[in-house]
């Protein structure tokens, strides 16, 4: 607690020293959200009624929540892996008491734990006082999407991690996660809900994990699924957790001896 | 005049280098320009599959908003071709003060630093929108006669000059703040904006994205007028007003430009 604490307070003092950034950096969230709410303003206006039984104002709080849930659960691991096998500074990552693995888990975890406070929630909130949207959030619901957004930043790290340590075998993976953002951006649900996309590409997007990161989760809080919905969805991310975790222990373990250490 | 055959020459030696470079590393460059398409055609995708779910975002289809994505996304390729580099680079050169290896240089700043600025990355950039524009074009049943050809050029090369002002504003700003980060959140924030048809945004976006940073002309109103779209944000002649408006955008981000770096100190060591 006491470490906490001291973490916090540090923080506050960086924030303050670069405040002009800071400023700006939630100043640009919110305006992001401000752009989507535009957009389905603008989409919504023209013609006026809803699609696929989705209206203007669960659109709003889509856009809002979907980007408050990408913030909680985005991963820079896999640049951060690349970064760490091209500069060299893995060696000394791998020499840390705690595993290679927890230790990036916990860098993920604690980076989105400050971006969440200091830049998601205050434009989150300013987000939801300039539009005033009609939200209804119900407790059962709330838990459910906290659990199902738990394991949305489980899913992401474990899938990041893992094709991050594809730079064991290629030296530099730059592009892989060149590719992993378009393949989140696009099956994600973050820049358009999966509701809207063809029958085809949903069905490609309930084979590939990224839906149960941001989509699933949000589609919880906002009552879009029925009880068996809901199951069928916690049950496939617990799935893919496991999945990937034993994904990536194979390969770490198989990749651990490889690793060329480079830079000085 | 000699001074531009100066200039225009000492383009071409960086160009060759720049090329010759790219080809050493050619793998990784194809790689780079493969992921960077890809990742244009997945905004493409969801911009298609967003708008044709809706039939229309204000009066304008779903191609005939790709297009006017893929106009902006063009005129971005041609500009950072030749001026990215100036804004990627100058942070780090005043910091370090190593601006200062420029300035002993016998040229003149800004023509040097466009000439040595020259990068092939855009490349990706350039070939995805332009044959976006060729799908739209030929859905929307427009034929490219020479007229309309001619068109098309006119509006890509005045959005590439208020893309090139953009950059060398953002570039300049770095001689006057430590950190230009937030011109950088600006610019390419107002940037998304020009992906859709401004009509769609508030009173207030309208006015910045026609007046203090002139988004709307690269191809917002061009376009409008070239679609034959009504839906006329201030008046239905805005369109005459692009070359007008990029040329003299791009005129005073030079003269920003030039007389922002006068404040520059050499500060590395």
């Amino acid at each position: 607690m006491k470490l906490c604490k001291k973490i916090l307070a540090i923080s506050l003092k960086e924030k303050s020293i670069f405040r002009f950034d800071y400023i700006t950096g939630i100043l640009f969230a919110f305006l992001s959200i401000v752009l989507k709410v535009y957009l389905w303003k603008g989409i919504y206006g023209s013609s006026g009624k809803a699609v696929n039984g989705i209206v203007l104002n669960d659109m709003i709080v889509y856009s809002i929540f979907a980007g408050f849930t990408e913030g909680i659960t985005k991963t820079s691991v896999m640049h951060d892996l690349n970064d760490s096998v091209l500069n060299g500074s893995i060696a000394s990552d791998l020499l840390l008491p705690i595993g290679l693995k927890k230790y990036m888990l916990i860098r993920s975890i604690t980076k989105n734990i400050w971006g969440t406070i200091y830049t998601t929630i205050p434009s989150v909130f300013a987000a939801m006082l300039f539009f005033g949207f009609h939200a209804e959030i119900r407790f059962f619901p709330f838990l459910l999407y906290l659990f199902s957004a738990t394991m949305g930043i489980v899913i992401n790290f474990l899938y990041s991690f893992l094709f991050g340590l594809s730079v064991i075998w290629f030296r530099n993976s730059f592009f892989l996660s060149n590719v992993n953002s378009v393949l989140f951006n696009l099956f994600s649900g973050t820049l358009v809900p999966l509701w809207f996309f063809p029958k085809g590409l949903g069905i490609l997007s309930e084979l590939l994990p990224f839906r149960y990161i941001v989509f699933e989760p949000v589609s919880i809080l906002l009552n879009k699924k029925n009880p068996e919905e809901i199951a069928a969805a916690l049950g496939i991310q617990l799935f893919w957790s496991f999945a990937l975790f034993f994904a990536v222990t194979l390969v770490w373990n198989k990749g651990r001896h490889k690793i060329m250490i480079q830079g000085g | 005049m000699r001074t531009v055959y100066r200039y225009a020459r000492l383009t071409f030696i960086f160009m060759k280098k720049t090329i010759k470079s790219m080809l050493t590393y050619r793998w990784s460059f194809l790689i780079n320009c493969i992921s960077q398409a890809l990742d244009y055609s997945v905004t493409f995708l969801l911009m298609w599959i967003m708008i044709s779910a809706f039939e229309h975002m204000n009066g304008w289809n779903a191609y005939e908003v790709m297009l006017l994505y893929s106009f902006s996304l063009f005129s971005y390729g041609i500009a950072g071709t030749f001026f990215f580099q100036i804004m990627n680079r100058l942070p780090a050169q005043i910091w370090r003060g190593t601006f200062d290896d420029v300035l002993v240089k016998p040229v003149k700043v800004l023509p040097y630093l466009i000439s040595s600025g020259f990068i092939c990355n855009y490349i990706a950039h350039i070939t995805l929108s332009a044959v976006v524009m060729s799908i739209c074009f030929r859905a929307l049943q427009i034929r490219i006669v020479l007229p309309v050809f001619i068109r098309i050029t006119g509006i890509l090369f005045f959005g590439s000059l208020i893309y090139a002002g953009f950059f060398l504003i953002v570039s300049g700003a770095a001689f006057l703040v430590t950190k230009i980060n937030s011109f950088f959140n600006i610019m390419y924030f107002f940037r998304e904006i020009s992906y859709y048809p401004i009509s769609i945004f508030p009173k207030i976006i309208q006015i910045i994205v026609t007046v203090l940073v002139p988004y709307g002309f690269i191809n917002f109103y061009p376009l409008q007028e070239l679609l034959g779209k009504d839906d006329f944000v201030f008046h239905e002649t805005m369109a005459v007003l692009a070359p007008i408006v990029s040329v003299l955008f791009f005129t005073l981000a030079c003269l920003f430009f030039i007389k922002s770096s006068k404040y520059y100190k050499s500060s590395g060591s």
